[in-house]
């Protein structure tokens, strides 16, 4: 088909539009799939930050639940005094009122002076670990004696009793009916240990 | 109420904890010991040596007594309980070594045999080793005194 000089330039115009709109179209398209790339970019981009924020969050979580935690034990030592200066007079009155209410035959004691036993760095300032070795000799029925005697001093509180050695002998005292005799004799040494946090305001 | 620092409170809580763990209480070793004591109704402890802490500074330990197991073992916690028991044997002839080996031995292996005990040493009331000499108080002066030979037993176990 031959076409005229008259007819190409009556297609001219139509010729020109067609290819404006195919050029239209190829951009749009080529534009969509820019839109769509950055999209995909954003997306991705949003969903790392969600996981991150996300893995944040439950650092936070488990941070506040580890400090909760860490604060109910902390409470615990101080209201067990545990946290604070030494209370030496209320060691005393707790073994007195034990070998009263364990009618302990006999009962002797002497705590030596306080050591520093770890001084842990801390912020603002360290917290520091104090022992004081007490010396315990019990004159014992039964060897039931010693672990009551030691429970009882547990539970009255006013520092950590960490038991470093017990050593237990037979008295070889013979049984007389008169009186009550002790069978065996219990030497040990514990430490009394306390802690002060130099950063603690009261 | 007290406030401190958060970095403070979990220093003194983990210092805390790694204390309590490193401590021990001698009732387990007394549950324990008292067990294997009622296999044994021959067998009388004159003396139960409990101890805790790190093996070397352990104190009062008698001038050429042995190192205690954790001390030989090389790379495990410092920490360790440690129980020295001193007994004799009854309602055995003194002069027959081999019964009162046994029965040592028996005992020795029972205790360090559970609850996560080691034996760590067995001392007989005689030495029946090839580099000692057969010696004791078999038939000498514990025989006039009339006491039972004495042994000495050993044990051990790890603190986390």
């Amino acid at each position: 088909m031959t076409l005229t000089r008259e007819e190409l330039r009556k297609l001219l115009l139509p010729g020109l539009a067609a290819l404006a709109l195919v050029a239209a179209g190829a951009g749009l398209v080529w534009g969509a799939q820019q839109s769509v790339r950055s999209a995909q970019l954003r997306l991705a981009a949003a969903e790392a930050d969600r996981r991150e924020s996300t893995e944040r969050l439950t650092r936070i979580a488990e941070e506040e639940r580890e400090v909760k935690e860490k604060l109910d034990v902390y409470q615990q030592l101080k209201q067990l005094n545990i946290l604070g200066e030494e209370h030496r007079l209320e060691w005393a009155d707790a073994i007195t009122r034990i070998r009263t209410q364990r009618e302990l035959l006999d009962l002797r004691y002497r705590v030596d002076r306080q050591k520093l036993l770890i001084s842990a760095p801390g912020k603002p300032a360290n917290v520091d670990f104090y022992a004081s070795t007490m010396k315990v000799e019990l004159a014992l029925l039964h060897e039931e004696d010693l672990l009551r005697f030691l429970a009882d001093l547990r539970a009255s509180g006013n520092a950590y009793y960490s038991v470093k050695q017990c050593l237990i002998t037979r008295t070889g005292q013979a049984a007389t009916g008169a009186s009550i005799v002790p069978r065996l004799r219990a030497d040990c040494e514990i430490d009394l240990i306390t802690i002060i946090d130099r950063a603690a305001k009261r | 109420m007290t406030q401190t620092s958060t970095e403070n409170l979990k220093v003194a809580v983990v210092e805390f904890r790694r204390i309590a763990e490193r401590s021990a209480s001698p009732e387990q070793a007394f549950v324990h010991v008292s067990r294997v004591l009622e296999q044994f109704p021959q067998i009388e402890l004159d003396s139960f040596n409990w101890g805790v802490g790190r093996p070397d500074a352990r104190r009062d330990r008698p001038a050429g007594a042995p190192p205690d197991a954790a001390a030989a073992k090389p790379g495990q916690g410092n920490a360790a309980e440690t129980l020295e028991l001193s007994g004799r044997v009854n309602a055995t002839q003194r002069n027959d070594y081999r019964a009162i080996t046994a029965q040592v031995q028996r005992f020795a292996a029972a205790l360090g045999a559970s609850q996560g005990y080691e034996l760590v040493r067995t001392q007989l009331p005689f030495d029946i080793t090839s580099e000692g000499t057969l010696t004791g108080d078999i038939g000498g002066g514990s025989a006039e005194s009339g006491e039972a030979p004495r042994f000495t037993v050993t044990l051990a176990r790890r603190l986390p």
